[in-house]
């Protein structure tokens, strides 16, 4: 075996883990707008005190008009110019996207604002209503084309690579295998697979347990307990990671969390469950 | 023209399925044989190969997902004539880096039925993959599936390279592990 074989090999890649690679392009991790927009204040606080401290220093009378431009004036013009930087951006980033060729010509692919993602007919409302502290919005999606097509929402915490990815879709009977009750544990109880889990899940089970959907009637804090693991691996996070689909009706929601307490994600699964169908 | 329509018309044998093809995947197709072959000429002629294989294909094949179906056959396409290319002289590129990296992998040997193996190999290959967080895994595809370089994966996902070279090297070495233990290595 030579290494063409293996990358030949590399043909046989599951259909649904290449349209993954693919539909969460760029859904990774940035400085938040609002984070680049504080440095760069920050930044002309600084220069400007370089330009004030000098003439407070040599002047006793202020003259307004001969004064240079005040913290408050620059600060409000660097919002505005970074305003019109981070606009750019975001238009550059969207003409990547189009300009990426893996996205089909006739795919929607739209970013959004948090506000827009929550009031977005029929999924807006499985968005999570709040997040926990230290978690900013990094991004959220309306993506589709023939195969897939979903709402996401993804909040990252700067400084470190915890993230909360949610992803709302359709239910599609290719997601039939998947289901699994609350009564099957082995169908999703990571406690029964240690790491690394391609050594210890069985061959038939991979992909249920690798990402089970629960029947939000049959969600309980003891099965998001059974999804939650640490992961000690240098340089990445060590907070506590889960991963798995909840089902509503016809929506499935899609979460992928590090970081996060299991409490607050199943407040947050069961809260969706009130707001989307309070009988 | 929708997926279905496409393969519809390739089992009609209407040239019509080319042409569609190529509007729809040709940008997409071209972009992963330039991936491999870093060479516009030699990519082209990867990418009309492909419509013409494809051609070949359907019927009797009716892909799920016409798309990747199209991937499939530009990425064995770009790896044959890359190779072919090789014999003559070793080329520099991505895919030499990429080769490179899944040669730590392997032992020295060779001689193994290639097809058979390679076969095999995928099947093991995809239930390791499975066993991967999502992150680590789509790392993985984008490098190894769709050749991207260590920049534009690192763009795509808005890591640093130095990330993704970490991941990408923990992954290589968790695989080599994963196909000792299936006994690939021995």
């Amino acid at each position: 075996m030579n290494q063409y074989t293996l990358y030949q090999s590399l043909n046989a890649i599951d259909d649904n883990i290449l349209i993954r690679s693919e539909s969460s392009s760029r859904a990774g991790r940035s400085l938040p707008l609002i984070k680049r927009v504080s440095l760069a204040a920050c930044f002309c606080l600084m220069l400007a005190g370089i330009f004030i401290i000098p003439n407070l220093l040599q002047s006793t009378r202020f003259e307004t008009n001969s004064f240079p431009k005040s913290p408050l004036e620059t600060i409000i013009e660097t919002n505005v110019i970074d305003s019109d930087i981070g606009n750019t951006t975001h238009i550059n980033d969207e003409n990547r996207l189009d300009e990426e060729r893996v996205i089909p010509p006739d795919a929607v692919n739209q970013l959004l604002t948090w506000e827009e993602a929550q009031a977005f007919e029929p999924w807006g409302t499985y968005l999570p209503t709040r997040i926990p502290a230290g978690y900013a919005e990094e991004s959220f999606r309306w993506y589709q084309d023939e195969n897939t097509c979903f709402l996401s929402g993804l909040w990252t915490q700067y400084g470190s690579y915890d993230e909360i990815s949610w992803r709302i879709s359709p239910y599609r009977e290719a997601m039939a295998d998947r289901i699994t009750s609350a009564s099957d544990t082995r169908n999703y109880d990571l406690s029964l697979y240690p790491i690394p889990r391609a050594d210890s899940v069985p061959k038939e089970l991979y992909q249920i347990v690798d990402h089970p959907i629960f029947r939000i009637e049959e969600l309980t804090m003891e099965v998001v307990n059974r999804r939650a693991y640490t992961l000690n691996d240098a340089g990445d996070s060590n907070g506590v990671r889960m991963s798995f689909c909840v089902l509503y009706d016809d929506v499935v929601v899609d979460v992928t969390t590090k970081g996060v307490d299991p409490e607050w994600l199943y407040e947050q699964l069961i809260l969706l469950q009130d707001i989307n169908n309070p009988s | 023209m929708t997926d279905q329509q496409i393969i519809e018309a390739y089992w009609q044998r209407n040239e019509a399925a080319i042409q569609e093809s190529s509007l729809k995947y040709g940008k997409y197709c071209f972009t992963i044989a330039h991936h491999i072959l870093r060479n516009q000429e030699d990519a082209e002629e990867c990418v009309n190969d492909t419509w013409m294989k494809a051609w070949n294909s359907i019927p009797p094949g009716r892909p799920g997902n016409l798309k990747l179906f199209l991937a499939r056959i530009t990425r064995n396409l770009s790896l044959n004539k890359y190779r072919s290319q090789r014999t003559d002289k070793r080329g520099g590129g991505e895919l030499e880096l990429i080769l490179d990296e899944l040669g730590e992998i392997l032992s020295a040997e060779e001689g193994t039925e290639e097809e058979y193996m390679a076969k095999v190999l995928g099947e093991t290959v995809n239930q390791f993959l499975h066993s991967l967080p999502e992150r680590q895994c789509n790392i993985f595809v984008r490098r190894y599936f769709y050749s991207e370089s260590i920049p534009e994966i690192s763009d795509r996902y808005q890591l640093s390279s130095h990330y993704i070279t970490v991941i990408l090297s923990r992954t290589r070495r968790k695989l080599k592990q994963y196909l000792n233990k299936e006994g690939f290595l021995l």
